[in-house]
């Protein structure tokens, strides 16, 4: 639970960051790459994210959300 | 095969597709994106999964506004040893499940709907979502929430479902902000409440109990009990499983996201963590690198590891001093035991013209350390799909 506390507190942080930096128009074409993207390729990612589901007991975060399937 | 969707679902799809078809708002030169996939996993256990899937997405504006559709079927054929141990042979099934969404932005606010409904023999499932996305900071940072609900019935196959039929609810509240950092860096966090209310056992699921002369006997046999040999020195009772009726979640992730001009690629890491009421504990964390190999060929390589600690009523054996008593919970899900899961993959994308697509495969180990079924077992996991943007 500290764990998880202390991650709380860095989400937190990174909260109070938003509007400290501004980037520019033209200095986003690098995070307009494909690798660069946070959600990846939706469809490729919502099958991955379905089979890490069914081998896993962690729910939510970055991968599935619990129920929907009777191979949890 | 056939697909067998129910009333509501088809309801739904020919709203969604009647919106989807307006007079285009989008400035995209390419608004639509014609998906197909599959995923192959296949594991030491006896396990195989053939999933197929097909996708359609439709942009509606440049703020992330698009409408979508897909359908994924899981042909599942087992014999592992959640199977065999209960003396039963084989056996094979088809999930199907189709999944709605819908998102339409206004100035920095992106709403969004969603809506699935999956088929198996003994379960079916129907899911509603809401979620609400604002954009601030001048667009550097992006902050969302959303709801998810789903509704499912466990059923029993072979039993109708008004001899067996068994509710749950899953809810799942999460709240993310995406923050970019400079040109080149991004950072998310996500935090996801999940509250699951209902069955949560498996109904095929029964616990072997052991009273200490059957514990005694085996040490005195000189042997572990396990698969080949527990039917031996358990009770001659079959327990059902049984869990607690509630499942409270806590989980937050980050993923940190690097451009690096010199293989004009990034790094990616995510970093999770997971805790619930049953005591369950698990920590993951997936680096990965992509780097471009060509103007058209992207390439990428990632390891996941994966560490669980166990629901705080798991046990190796449920040993009872008096064969008239069951313990209070009692489970022989491997997923609520200790064990870890490490994952190495790569992955190859190439694109040319209008059309993109990528062949991933990846090979996990997994050891449970107190697992009375199994020591550890191997996957190996093939992926691969084709985009049409049209």
């Amino acid at each position: 639970m500290r764990a998880l506390q202390s991650f709380a507190r860095c989400l937190l942080a990174a909260a109070l960051l938003a509007g400290c930096a501004t980037t520019k128009p033209w200095q986003r074409e690098k995070l307009a790459q494909p690798s660069m993207k946070p959600d990846g390729d939706q469809e490729r990612e919502a099958l991955r994210s379905h089979m890490l589901g069914t081998r896993e007991g962690a729910i939510g975060g970055f991968g599935h959300g619990g129920g929907g399937c009777g191979c949890n | 095969m056939r697909l067998q969707l129910g009333q509501p679902a088809c309801l739904a799809l020919a709203v969604s597709i009647t919106f989807a078809t307006r007079d285009p708002v989008s400035a995209a030169d390419e608004p639509w994106r014609l998906s197909t996939d599959t995923l192959v996993y296949s594991d030491s256990d006896n396990v195989v999964v053939v999933s197929p899937q097909m996708a359609v997405r439709r942009a509606l504006d440049d703020d992330g506004g698009n409408a979508s559709a897909r359908v994924v079927v899981d042909v599942v054929s087992a014999a592992s040893v959640d199977v065999v141990s209960q003396a039963t042979k084989r056996f094979s099934e088809v999930r199907t499940e189709a999944d709605l969404g819908l998102a339409k932005s206004f100035g920095s606010w992106l709403p969004s709907v969603s809506y699935r409904y999956s088929h198996e023999p003994d379960y079916q499932s129907t899911g509603l979502g809401a979620g609400l996305q604002h954009r601030f900071a001048g667009s550097d940072a992006t902050a969302a929430v959303s709801y998810d609900l789903s509704l499912d019935t466990v059923g029993y196959v072979g039993t109708a479902e008004g001899t067996f039929s068994e509710p749950l609810r899953s809810h799942a509240g999460n709240f993310s902000l995406t923050q970019v950092i400079g040109p080149k860096a991004v950072v998310r966090g996500v935090y996801t409440l999940s509250v699951q209310d209902g069955y949560l056992e498996k109904p095929y699921r029964f616990v072997p109990v052991f009273d200490q002369a059957g514990i005694a006997a085996a040490a005195s046999d000189g042997v572990t009990i396990n698969l080949s040999n527990f039917d031996r020195y358990r009770l001659p009772e079959r327990i059902t499983e049984e869990v607690p009726d509630t499942r409270i979640g806590h989980a937050f992730a980050v993923r940190g996201l690097r451009y690096v001009e010199a293989i004009s690629g990034s790094i990616r890491a995510d970093v999770q963590l997971f805790a619930d009421s049953w005591g369950l504990t698990a920590e993951t964390i997936e680096p990965g690198l992509t780097w471009s190999a060509s103007q058209r060929i992207q390439m990428a390589i990632y390891l996941r590891s994966y560490v669980q600690q166990a629901a705080r009523f798991w046990r190796r054996e449920y040993v009872v001093d008096d064969p008239d008593t069951v313990p209070r919970w009692r489970t022989l899900d491997r997923d609520l035991s200790d064990y870890f899961a490490a994952t190495l993959g790569g992955r190859l994308e190439w694109q040319r013209g209008i059309l993109s697509g990528y062949v991933d495969v990846s090979g996990a180990v997994t050891a449970y350390s107190d697992y009375l079924f199994l020591n550890g077992r191997l996957a190996l996991v093939g992926q691969a799909g084709v985009r049409l943007d049209l």
